[in-house]
C-alpha cells in the first residue's frame, strides 16, 4: 500500500517537473516567408466567352487550321449586317370596329384581333438580303493577306463566316453574365400562363434599338401555330409578347449593340411546370 | 480577341494552338447557324396574377348604370378569386372611359401597371331586353383581344357577367372558364346533433342559393349529370340508403332501380346514359352500372372486398374506384367493362373517393394519413402524386369543368364548428373559402351551363 502511494507521488512529481521544464520553453513556430501572389483582375467576359466558344465547338473538330483566318476576322465587322434595320412596321391602324350587331343571344368573334397579329411582317424578309449581299467580294477587297497559303475557299464557308461576324468577335459578344442579367430581367416580366395541360414553347424575334427599347414590335416566329395551336398557344404567345413589351427597354451593354440588336427568345415554361 | 493574340505571338504553344484552339474557334464559327441573331432561352417566369383594369360598364343614369357597375364588380370578383388575375382598384384609373367604341389611351393604363383592360356598356333595348357589350384590350400590345355582346332579360345580368368572365379568362389563359357554373351541395342547419340536411344549388360564386329538397330525409353525395339538368344523389328513406335522380328544373325525383341491398356513391357516366354506383350486400360491396333507359344492370367488380366510389374517365373508357382488396383502402383503375383492374396508389395512408378530372389528366382523391385528411391529385397511372391541401378534415373533391380547380369541404372542430366549402387550384397555391349561406358539405360542381 505504502509503496503504491509512494510510487504515485513519485510519478506526479516527475510529471510536474517535466511540465515545468517543457511548457516554459516551447519551440518557436517558424514564421514562413510567404511570397506575395500577383493577382490580375480580369473581366469575366474573357472567361465566359471562352467557355461558351468551346462548348459550341466540340461537335465539329474537322476543320484544319488555317493561319490567315484571324486577320479576316477582325475586319468584316462593319458591313455584313444588312439586316434591314428593323423597319418599324406600319403603325397599328387600329380602328375600333363597333361590335357587330346581332339579334342573336350569343357572341360575335371580334374582328380586329387576327388582322393585327399578322402585321409585323417586315423582318420576315431578312434572310434574303443576307444571301444577295456577296460577302466574298468585300472579303476579297479587304483581305490583304496573300492568298497563296489558303486553299481556294469554297464559297459557302466564307459566306457563313461573314454571316456570323458577331459570334466571331468575342469582344462584341455578350458574356454569360450579361445574358443572365437579361434573363433575370425577362423572368420578372413574364407571367407564365397557367392554363395549358402541356407546357407550350413560344419563339419570338425582337429587334432592339441602341437604348435597349424595341425597335419594332416583337415578332412571333411560328405564326402558323396561332391557327393550329388553339387558344392555349395564343394565350402563351400573348403572355410572352406582353412580357417583352413590359420589360423593355432592356439593360444591355451599349458597346456590344451589334450582338444584341436582334434576339431570338425562346419562352419555355417546361422547367417551371415540370414538377 | 485573346485567342487571336496568342496565335500571333505565341512561341512554344503555337503548334498546340494551331492543332486545337484554332480548329475549335473555326468550328464554332461554322457550327453556328447562318443567322446572326442572338438566341436566349427564357425558362423561368413568375406566377404573379395578371394586373387587369375592369372599368364600370357604361350606362345611362338609373338601372342601366347600376347594372353596369354590378356586372363589372361580379367580373372583378370572379377573376380575382381564380388567383390568376389582380383587378386594380378603380380609384387608380386615370382615363375615364366614355365611349367603348373608341380606342382607350393605353398610356394611361400602362402608367397604373395594368396589362389588360376591360371596358363595356349596358343598354336597355326597346323590347325590354338588356344588351351588354364588352371589350378586352391588351394594354401593352395596344390592341383589342376580344369583344362580345349579349342580349338577355334584365334580371339575368349576373349570368351575363359570368359569361363575360369566362370569355376574358379563356382569352388570357387559353383555358375554358368555369364561372358560368353552379354548385350543388348539402346545406346543413340546426344544432350539431340534429342537423337538417338539404340539397341546395347556387352559382359558383355563392349567389342565388336555392333549396332542392325539404330536409325531411338525410341526403348525401349529389353529383351532376353532364347535361347539368339532373343530379343524382343518395338519400336515406326508411333508414335505407338509395340512389335517386332529381331534375333540377322540374323538381321531379325518382329512385334508381330497386335493389335488395343498399346503393351508394352514384355518379353519371360522361354521356349521361348510365349511372355507376356501388351496391352493398352483407359486408361486401361491388361496383355496378345501370342504364337509365333500359334499366339494365351490369356488375363490374366481383371481389370479397369493399369496392366503391367509382368515377368515369372523361372519355368513358375507364373507371377509377377505391377498394380495400389489398388490405388497405387504395385507388384502382379498370376498363369501363370491368377488366384490367389495377392498383395505382402506393403511398402512405389510405386513399378514398377518387375523381377523374374532366380534362382527363389527373385523378383527385382524399387521403387519410397520420390522422390528417389530405386532398391531392395524381396521374391516372399513379405517378406524380401531389398534395394540394391538408388539415383536420377535408373531403369530397369535385372538379371545375376546366379541370384546373377543385372544390371540397372542410370541417372545423368544436361545438360551433361545421363544414364549409373551399376551392383550391391544381397548383395548390390558390386556396379559398367558397361563400355559402349555411354550413355546407358534399359539393358537386356542374358542367358549364349550356
Amino acid at each position: 500500500m505504502r509503496n503504491s502511494v509512494l510510487l504515485s507521488a513519485a510519478a506526479h512529481v516527475v510529471i510536474v517537473a517535466l511540465a515545468l521544464v517543457a511548457f516554459p520553453s516551447p519551440e518557436e513556430l517558424p514564421s514562413v516567408q510567404t511570397r506575395a501572389l500577383p493577382v490580375e483582375l480580369v473581366t469575366i467576359d474573357e472567361v465566359t466567352n471562352l467557355k461558351r466558344l468551346k462548348k459550341v465547338e466540340k461537335p465539329k473538330p474537322v476543320e484544319e487550321p488555317e493561319p490567315p483566318k484571324p486577320v479576316e476576322k477582325e475586319k468584316p465587322k462593319p458591313e455584313p449586317k444588312p439586316q434591314p434595320a428593323p423597319t418599324p412596321p406600319p403603325p397599328p391602324e387600329e380602328k375600333v370596329e363597333p361590335i357587330p350587331d346581332k339579334a342573336v343571344e350569343k357572341k360575335e368573334p371580334p374582328k380586329p384581333v387576327e388582322k393585327k397579329v399578322e402585321k409585323p411582317k417586315p423582318p420576315q424578309k431578312q434572310p434574303e438580303p443576307k444571301k444577295t449581299f456577296d460577302p466574298n467580294q468585300i472579303a476579297a477587297l479587304l483581305d490583304k493577306t496573300p492568298d497563296s497559303s489558303s486553299k481556294p475557299q469554297p464559297q459557302q464557308q466564307s459566306e457563313q463566316e461573314f454571316d456570323t461576324p458577331v459570334t466571331d468577335d468575342p469582344a462584341a459578344k455578350l458574356t454569360m453574365s450579361e445574358i443572365d442579367a437579361f434573363k433575370v430581367q425577362m423572368q420578372r416580366c413574364w407571367s407564365v400562363p397557367a392554363g395549358a395541360p402541356e407546357p407550350i414553347v413560344v419563339m419570338i424575334r425582337v429587334y432592339l434599338a441602341q437604348d435597349g427599347s424595341l425597335a419594332s414590335p416583337p415578332e412571333l416566329m411560328d405564326k402558323t401555330k396561332l391557327v393550329t395551336g388553339g387558344s392555349y398557344y395564343r394565350a402563351a404567345a400573348d403572355s410572352a409578347l406582353r412580357a417583352i413589351r413590359l420589360c423593355q427597354p432592356f439593360k444591355m451593354p451599349a458597346d456590344k449593340y451589334t450582338s444584341w440588336r436582334e434576339i431570338e427568345l425562346k419562352f419555355d415554361p417546361r422547367e417551371m411546370m415540370g414538377g | 480577341m485573346i485567342d487571336i493574340r496568342i496565335v500571333r505571338s505565341g512561341m512554344a504553344v503555337r503548334s498546340l494552338i494551331a492543332k486545337f484552339l484554332l480548329p475549335l474557334v473555326m468550328a464554332a464559327a461554322f457550327a453556328v447557324p447562318a443567322r446572326a441573331a442572338l438566341q436566349i432561352d427564357i425558362t423561368q417566369g413568375n406566377v404573379d396574377p395578371l394586373p387587369i383594369a375592369i372599368t364600370d360598364f357604361l350606362g345611362a343614369e338609373g338601372q342601366e348604370g347600376k347594372v353596369g357597375a354590378d356586372i363589372s364588380s361580379v367580373i372583378s370578383n370572379n377573376l380575382e378569386r381564380s388567383g390568376l388575375f389582380r383587378p386594380l382598384p378603380k380609384a387608380s384609373f386615370i382615363e375615364k372611359i366614355s365611349d367603348i367604341n373608341v380606342q382607350p389611351r393605353f398610356g394611361d393604363w400602362r402608367v397604373i401597371n395594368s396589362q389588360a383592360l376591360v371596358t363595356g356598356q349596358t343598354r336597355m333595348e326597346a323590347d325590354g331586353r338588356l344588351r351588354v357589350e364588352f371589350r378586352l384590350w391588351d394594354v401593352l400590345g395596344e390592341q383589342q383581344l376580344t369583344g362580345l355582346q349579349f342580349f338577355t332579360t334584365p334580371d339575368n345580368w349576373r349570368r351575363v357577367a359570368h359569361l363575360i368572365s369566362d370569355a376574358i379568362y379563356k382569352r388570357l389563359t387559353g383555358e375554358d372558364g368555369y364561372f358560368d357554373t353552379r354548385i350543388v351541395y348539402v346545406s346543413e342547419t340546426g344544432p350539431k346533433n340534429a342537423r337538417v340536411k338539404r340539397l341546395t344549388i347556387m352559382d359558383q360564386d355563392g349567389h342565388n342559393p336555392r333549396m332542392l329538397t325539404r330536409g325531411n330525409e338525410l341526403v348525401l353525395t349529389p353529383r351532376f349529370s353532364p347535361n347539368s339538368q339532373e343530379i343524382t344523389y343518395l338519400a336515406y328513406r326508411n333508414n335505407q340508403p338509395r340512389v335517386y335522380v332529381l331534375d333540377i328544373e322540374t323538381g321531379q325525383q325518382e329512385v334508381v332501380g330497386e335493389f335488395p341491398g343498399m346503393t351508394f356513391a352514384p355518379r353519371f357516366s360522361p354521356d349521361g346514359q348510365r349511372i355507376i354506383m356501388s351496391l352493398q350486400r352483407g359486408g361486401n360491396s361491388d361496383i355496378y352500372t345501370m342504364d337509365l333507359r333500359s334499366r339494365q344492370v351490369v356488375r363490374l367488380t366481383n371481389t370479397a372486398a369493399i369496392d366503391t366510389a367509382p368515377s368515369y374517365s372523361p372519355d368513358g373508357r375507364q373507371v377509377t374506384f377505391e377498394s380495400d382488396r389489398g388490405g388497405s383502402q387504395q385507388i384502382y383503375v379498370m376498363d369501363a367493362g370491368g377488366s384490367n383492374q389495377r392498383r395505382i396508389s402506393f403511398g402512405q395512408g389510405s386513399y378514398a373517393t377518387p375523381v377523374w378530372s374532366p380534362r382527363g389528366d389527373l385523378i383527385a382523391f382524399t387521403k387519410i394519413t397520420g390522422g390528417r385528411f389530405v386532398i391531392g391529385v395524381m396521374r391516372p397511372d399513379g405517378t406524380g402524386e401531389r398534395i394540394l391541401t391538408e388539415g383536420y378534415h377535408n373531403e369530397g373533391p369535385t372538379w371545375a369543368p376546366n379541370g384546373r380547380v377543385l372544390m371540397f369541404f372542410r370541417e372545423t372542430r368544436g361545438a360551433q364548428g361545421g363544414p364549409g366549402l373551399w376551392s383550391v387550384d391544381v397548383t395548390g397555391y390558390n386556396e379559398r373559402p367558397v361563400p355559402a349561406p349555411t354550413f355546407a358539405s358534399d359539393p358537386a360542381w356542374s358542367p358549364r351551363i349550356q
